[in-house]
């Protein structure tokens, strides 16, 4: 049997400066990483050559990564990442790393890329290990099998 | 023992940080102990709706967030039933 490919939703805290922390992705899905790249490509109408959105780099890097935070605005209320449903949103988020200084999104970013760097590296470490890493185990359980129920999407 | 029912008009289970069932309105029976999950399903993802461990949350308006182990679970058509572990 082959190893298993699925990338189990993990999440890693990093530290920042003055006692501030993100909550990031340990790894992404194939989903998260074309998101992450069609964020920073523009529209390229009628066959023009696409081209990168400087608005977007870096930015594109943090938004598929972060999940929480510390930092807070000037009554101590946390800057807010989620919708009213309480769901990761892209927009919420963008607005919020937007209103923060230059520096303080400089580390972010430096922190997102160092963690990924050294996610690449964890990951070649395991396929040079075990041939190929295995994150889930094969035998992955099932609720709805222990259930004994079915699952489905709604018709 | 008395018997209290919570309700409310979305919630979300999640496989770790990921959304795996989007809820309608809901309602969760507590008797004895016990917590009986019942919903609507919007939407489900089917790969991450059949791992382990899912959390059914519940965002309140303060921005808090409730937070239940899902122990079992079953989809029928639109309808959801799930018994919860103690809140976390």
């Amino acid at each position: 049997m082959g190893r298993c490919r699925v990338v189990r939703p993990q999440e890693v805290q990093l530290s920042l400066s003055d006692g501030d922390w993100i909550r990031v992705k340990k790894r992404l899905t194939a989903g998260e990483s074309r998101e992450q790249f069609s964020r920073i490509v523009k529209d390229a109408p009628g066959g023009e050559r696409p081209t990168l959105s400087s608005m977007q780099v870096g930015l594109s890097r943090i938004l598929a990564y972060l999940l929480d935070w510390s930092l807070v605005d000037d009554k101590g209320v946390v800057l807010p990442l989620r919708n009213a449903r309480g769901e990761i949103a892209i927009d919420v988020m963008t607005a919020s790393l937007n209103s923060i200084d230059p520096e303080s999104f400089g580390e972010i970013l430096s922190a997102v890329e160092a963690h990924e760097d050294a996610m690449d590296k964890e990951r070649e470490a395991e396929k040079n290990v075990t041939g190929g890493g295995n994150e889930l185990p094969a035998t992955s359980p099932s609720l709805v099998g222990l259930a004994g129920g079915t699952s489905g999407s709604p018709s | 023992m008395g018997r209290a029912t919570l309700r409310g008009p979305q919630a979300v289970i999640r496989w770790g940080y990921q959304p795996a069932v989007i809820l309608g309105p809901w309602s969760v029976e507590n008797e004895a102990g016990r917590r009986v999950l019942t919903a609507s399903v919007i939407t489900t993802d089917q790969l991450r709706v059949s791992q382990q461990p899912l959390t059914f949350i519940v965002s309140r308006p303060s921005g808090q967030m409730w937070r239940w182990p899902v122990e079992t679970l079953q989809i029928a058509g639109t309808q959801l039933t799930a018994s919860l572990g103690p809140q976390e």
